[in-house]
């Protein structure tokens, strides 16, 4: 019997070495992809939304594991990975420009964003300018007269975070005064504060926002997608605001830096076949996650793009 | 509704939904006994396994966590003195006394009743508030949760039993341990002393594994001997009385399923204050509150059934906004939006057969794990006649496996660690540990809700007296302190004469 087994044992090790070099074999094992916040929350799903297919389109049959890996405002997963093994089975969804905010502002961190190997865009959030249905605001117009009276109170989390800075971006292009309320817990949480009228207005991502728009809690003033994403709300752009243009939130998946060509393509691929899947796509639009892939080449250019644009701003983007 | 509520019971009583039920309650129950780790690892365990299966079914299995794990947390509060999860902490004043009187049966049964008819309460009050969710949710803003943290801490204090002071200094301690990490608002960091691990403050789990856990196993290994002193064998079969007794307290298991509900249902409070505050009001509306906190078994009801009232609470803001109440909701939220039921405003309307199949499965999880619980009662509470050589590195062992298994980090272990000898000093000089915890776990809400009632404000305090609930919780704060000091004044007012 043992003899069986070992005999087995050294005809599979034969194979494995007629079958070539050990890279052809990618993925051999599990793919390991950190979510640098807690569960719950719109990174979270995404990769859990996107895992199986994942696994469905790789050229072999392994597992994907999200990995929850929270704390530190995102960088303690970020710098997990970045320090990871570049050999394709740890990656990370990376928030952008979440991820370099925290540098921008001087805050050290142990990762280097523009050294990651980016993989492939999931998808992307616009901002939106939000006052409670019942407000009398009902343009624009009206509330840069509002904004003249006195500062604009908005809804943040703190100091650093993505919708913190978008919002403060925003003041600075079109010139109001401005006052954050931090402390909420979450865009959600902010999205709650703007309804109930702890502030007048606030900047959110779209995702948390659309369905209160719908439903007729809120309304839309601005959003920084163009086209518009919301029926009737006009782009920044075709405002003229061309600052405020492209302000987005960027769910991106990336490798710690130097990770092999063919490897990233083999990645990539199945990546962008994931999203291609109509299944998944089925998925992402009965629960609202818009999928929008972009290319390895393209993910990278993105992350530039947001870079240059929060580095033009580096000024505005916390109390002096 | 009722049409509805009858497709939710339709839906749940399938073969499978059964069976995902039944998982949910045993999973439940074992993440509950378990201290550190409890209802949010449990759900986040069940997600992969709910991939393939309809929305029902994996809302079966949910609500089969959610209904069990508070009455699992109740029973190591009671046998070990350490709660299981944070909102059976209240437990431990009375339930541990009991244990040690050789009444563990008892505590047990009265718990796990109670646990089953305040999670039944509780889903009821969610059923009955669904058209006015959105009224109760908006009308709590950051004043109100303010007052809220307030009022948690001062019944905290009252209901310290003879320890006022020390419980306010104790209580104190804790406020300056919550400070610790990054300041939300102005995003620098306080008292980390360059400690990466700092980084995000003291985390309340293992804070709470620390305090408890470990040490009350420092204290029986100095101790020697067996939790329960007394010869207890004979009253382990106490169950039954103690299932009897918490039908006959009818009054307080109402009461205490109320406060759990109305407070699990407001964000960002959170269930651990809704077990303090059903104490407390049970304490100060008895004829005899000087017996609480030494095995009062109207000390276990009390909290036990607010603890499993307020997942009818928490879900809530959870289905109406999206808007997570407590640690558990937060993963619960991530599971129903992969099954695609995207929380918000119109989910009652768009998924009313998954919701009212949540709401059927919460409910006879409630009960189911109470039932299954009572059974095995005999052999838990043979617990407290294990010797301290053998129950103290089993316990430490797995106190600290769930201090590391929350997060998988070693500093939460050292932390855990630090507390636990923190805590054995404080058994020692007779300072009470829950005053610490709760500030820990309050001291954060109350100080960012006050700082954005202030901005939100224009930099007055007028805020907190203009609105109506804030100032009601207010007028409730300062009853808090006046009651003990106006009960003691009587008393002596009456041996005087």
């Amino acid at each position: 019997m043992l003899a069986k087994h070992i005999l087995m044992a050294a005809a599979a090790l034969l194979a494995a070495n007629l079958a070539g070099p050990a890279e052809a074999a990618f993925p051999d094992k599990d793919i390991n992809i950190v979510i640098p916040f807690g569960p719950g929350g719109g990174f979270d799903v995404y990769v859990r939304m996107v895992g199986p297919f994942l696994e469905k389109h790789l050229p072999a049959k392994v597992n994907v594991v999200p990995k929850n890996v929270d704390g530190a405002g995102g960088a303690r997963g970020m710098t997990q990975v970045f320090r990871a093994k570049p050999d394709g089975f740890n990656l990370a969804i990376v928030n952008v420009p979440g991820a370099m905010i925290l540098p921008i502002l001087g805050e050290k961190v142990d990762y280097e964003l523009e050294k990651m190997t980016w993989i492939a865009r999931l998808s992307y959030d616009s901002y939106v300018l939000v006052v409670p249905a019942k407000s009398e605001i009902k343009t624009i117009a009206e509330y840069a007269s509002f904004a003249a009276k006195g500062p604009l109170k908005m809804p943040s989390v703190g100091t650093g975070t993505t919708a913190d800075v978008a919002a403060r971006i925003f003041l600075d292009v079109y010139g109001f005064k401005g006052e954050m309320v931090a402390g909420y817990k979450g865009t959600r949480d902010m999205t709650l504060a703007v309804i109930r009228g702890d502030t007048a207005s606030g900047i959110l991502p779209s995702e948390s926002t659309r369905s209160f728009v719908e439903s007729g809690d809120l309304r839309g003033l601005l959003t920084t997608a163009d086209p518009t994403d919301y029926p009737g709300v006009p782009s920044a752009k075709s405002l003229g605001k061309t600052d405020l243009d492209g302000l987005f939130v960027h769910r991106l998946i990336a490798a710690p830096p130097g990770l092999p060509g063919d490897i990233k393509r083999t990645l990539e691929k199945a990546f962008l076949e994931a999203m291609a899947d109509p299944e998944l796509q089925e998925i992402a639009k009965k629960t609202s996650r818009p999928l929008a892939p972009l290319n390895a080449v393209e993910a990278e250019a993105a992350v530039k793009r947001q870079l240059q644009l929060y580095l033009r701003f580096k000024d505005v983007l916390k109390d002096k | 509704m009722l049409d509805a509520l009858w497709q939710g019971l339709v839906l749940t009583l399938t073969v499978k939904g059964i069976a995902m039920l039944v998982l949910g309650v045993i999973v439940g129950l074992i993440f509950g006994v378990i201290p550190g780790i409890g209802g949010p690892n449990a759900l986040a365990l069940c997600i992969p396994l709910t991939y393939g299966m309809t929305p029902q079914d994996a809302m079966a299995l949910a609500g089969g966590i959610m209904g069990s794990v508070s009455f699992g947390g109740s029973i190591t509060s009671i046998l070990i003195n350490t709660p299981g999860n944070a909102p059976n902490a209240a437990t431990c004043f009375d339930g541990y006394p009991m244990a040690r009187q050789g009444r563990a049966g008892a505590a047990i049964g009265a718990a796990g009743t109670a646990a089953a008819l305040g999670g039944v309460l509780g889903v009821l009050l969610l059923l009955a508030v669904v058209p006015i969710a959105k009224q109760i949710v908006m009308s709590f803003g950051p004043p109100e949760f303010f007052m809220l943290s307030v009022l948690g801490l001062a019944c905290i204090a009252v209901s310290t039993g003879g320890m006022f002071l020390r419980g306010l200094v104790s209580g104190g301690f804790g406020l300056i341990l919550s400070l610790v990490g990054v300041d939300i608002i102005n995003g620098g960091t306080r008292f980390t002393f360059g400690i990466d691990a700092l980084y995000d403050g003291i985390g309340v789990v293992p804070a709470l594994i620390g305090l408890f856990a470990l040490a009350e196993m420092i204290h029986l290994s100095i101790a020697g001997g067996k939790v329960a002193r007394e010869d207890a064998e004979a009253e382990i079969s106490g169950v039954w009385d103690g299932v009897v007794e918490t039908f006959r307290q009818w009054p307080t298991v109402l009461r205490g399923s109320a406060i759990g509900a109305v407070v699990g249902a407001i964000p960002g409070v959170g269930g651990t204050i809704c077990g303090f505050l059903a104490y407390t009001a049970a304490q100060q509306v008895s004829k005899d509150p000087d017996s609480f906190g030494k095995g009062n078994i109207l000390g276990v009801i009390a909290p036990e059934s607010a603890a499993n009232a307020k997942d009818g609470g928490h879900l809530i803001p959870t289905l109406a906004f999206g808007i997570p109440a407590g640690a558990e909701m937060v993963v619960f939220l991530g599971l129903m939006i992969l099954h695609g039921l995207e929380p918000g405003p119109r989910l009652l309307i768009d998924h009313e057969d998954v919701i009212f199949a949540l709401i059927v499965s919460l409910t006879i999880a409630c009960i189911f794990a109470t039932v299954f619980g009572l059974l095995i009662t005999r052999w838990l509470a043979l617990i407290t006649l294990i010797d301290v050589h053998i129950l103290v590195p089993t316990v430490t062992a797995i106190s600290l496996v769930g201090a590391y298994a929350l997060e998988q980090k070693v500093s939460d272990v050292v932390i855990s660690v630090a507390f636990g000898i923190v805590g054995y000093f404080l058994i020692k000089f007779r300072y009470p540990r829950v005053t610490m915890i709760l500030a820990l776990v309050l001291g954060d809400l109350a100080e960012r809700s006050f700082y954005q009632s202030i901005k939100i404000g224009d930099g007055t305090i007028g805020i907190f007296f203009q609105r109506s609930i804030s100032l009601t919780l207010f007028v409730l704060i300062v009853a808090a302190f006046l009651l003990p000091g106006l009960r003691y004044l009587r008393s002596r007012a009456r041996d005087a004469k």
